[in-house]
């Protein structure tokens, strides 16, 4: 169950940066999660609902967008999205080489504050 | 004051704070010439006794030392006491795996080392995920946990350095498919070294210490760590 301690990283990570920029709330953050980072979507809405009380993000929204993973033949060139975390060319069949899925990136997130924040 | 609305393109890993932690570690690893494996499996995948069957024979080379991570109990700390290695027990009381913060933590109650084995909680899962400054990952994977476990945790093989398969000894006992292993793991993680060993019977332990050292020398050497993947 590292999806706590994954949720504790996310209200520090947005946390910090919205008292850097002088915002009194987090309306919502948006995540992108790739299926090869042993990350259940659940367990961590879960987890983050469990702590934001007492946050600036209290009553924020958690969006998350799951990534597929992304393939890249060395052989042929063809990038492809599987759902699977390893897996011949669909064009050639050689062995081809995982490149992108197994992300964990708070890509955004949208607050409220006197003007905006001091840096928005 | 009217309160205005913005939004903020973080594109921040959400694991920052433990690749941030352990990039500092990693520096202080390589500024003391020390070299870190970090050694993943399953509960009863023969992390401990693969330690207890290669320590003596490590420490006559290096000065080595073991971070023992369990949930609870000082049991693993207690066996490995005397086997020449410096030994530090980690419990996290509930947590799935240790981070760069908990490691950097007992560092101070280390002597000066060669070489220092990080034994992770019991678990295929969490550990995979958190990077703690080692130079090279171990995965000990038993025979007797059954042949779908590298299908079944991806993340934990893709990130090896080398798979340990551990308990062979039990080969003719057990219903085991390790041709079909070997292909995946083949499959999933080509880069990897896979070592075949018995611990408890201290049997085929060349290749693995012959691993470890190559680790060693691969640092001192200055090259970069020996990992593939992604991690």
């Amino acid at each position: 169950m590292h999806e706590l301690s994954l949720a504790c990283a996310l209200v520090e990570e947005v946390g910090r940066d919205a008292k850097a920029r002088g915002l009194s709330r987090v309306t919502s953050i948006r995540l992108v999660v790739g299926r090869g980072a042993n990350v259940l979507p659940q367990a961590l809405e879960s987890s983050f609902e469990l702590i934001k009380a007492g946050t600036v993000m209290a009553e924020a929204q958690l969006l998350i967008e799951m990534r597929e993973p992304e393939f890249y033949c060395k052989r042929c060139g063809l990038r492809e999205c599987r759902d699977t975390l390893w897996a011949n060319c669909t064009a050639c069949g050689s062995p081809a080489e995982l490149t992108g899925g197994a992300e964990l990136e708070i890509r955004e997130y949208e607050g409220e504050g006197p003007h905006g924040g001091s840096k928005g | 004051m009217a309160e205005a609305k913005v939004k903020v393109a973080l594109a921040r890993d959400l694991l920052n704070k433990n690749k941030l932690a352990a990039a500092d570690l990693r520096k202080g690893f390589a500024g003391a010439g020390l070299t870190v494996i970090n050694i993943l499996g399953s509960p009863g995948a023969g992390k401990t006794t693969l330690l207890e069957a290669s320590l003596p024979q490590l420490c006559r080379d290096f000065r080595v030392g073991v971070i023992e991570g369990d949930l609870f109990t000082s049991r693993d700390a207690e066996r490995l006491a005397g086997s020449g290695a410096a030994v530090v027990q980690i419990n996290t009381e509930g947590g799935c795996h240790l981070d760069a913060r908990l490691v950097g933590g007992v560092l101070d109650e280390l002597p000066d080392l060669d070489l220092l084995f990080i034994e992770n909680v019991g678990n295929l899962v969490c550990p995979a995920g958190f990077d703690l400054g080692e130079d090279a990952r171990a995965v000990v994977l038993s025979i007797t946990e059954g042949d779908d476990k590298p299908e079944k945790y991806p993340q934990t093989f893709r990130t090896a350095d080398a798979v340990i398969l551990n308990k062979t000894d039990l080969l003719p006992y057990v219903s085991y498919n390790l041709p079909d292993v070997l292909t995946t793991l083949g499959r999933l993680n080509p880069a990897a070294a896979v070592l075949q060993v018995s611990a408890v019977k201290n049997e085929s332990l060349a290749p693995w210490l012959r691993w470890v050292r190559a680790v060693v020398s691969g640092k001192k050497e200055g090259s970069e760590s020996v990992s593939g993947g992604i991690r």
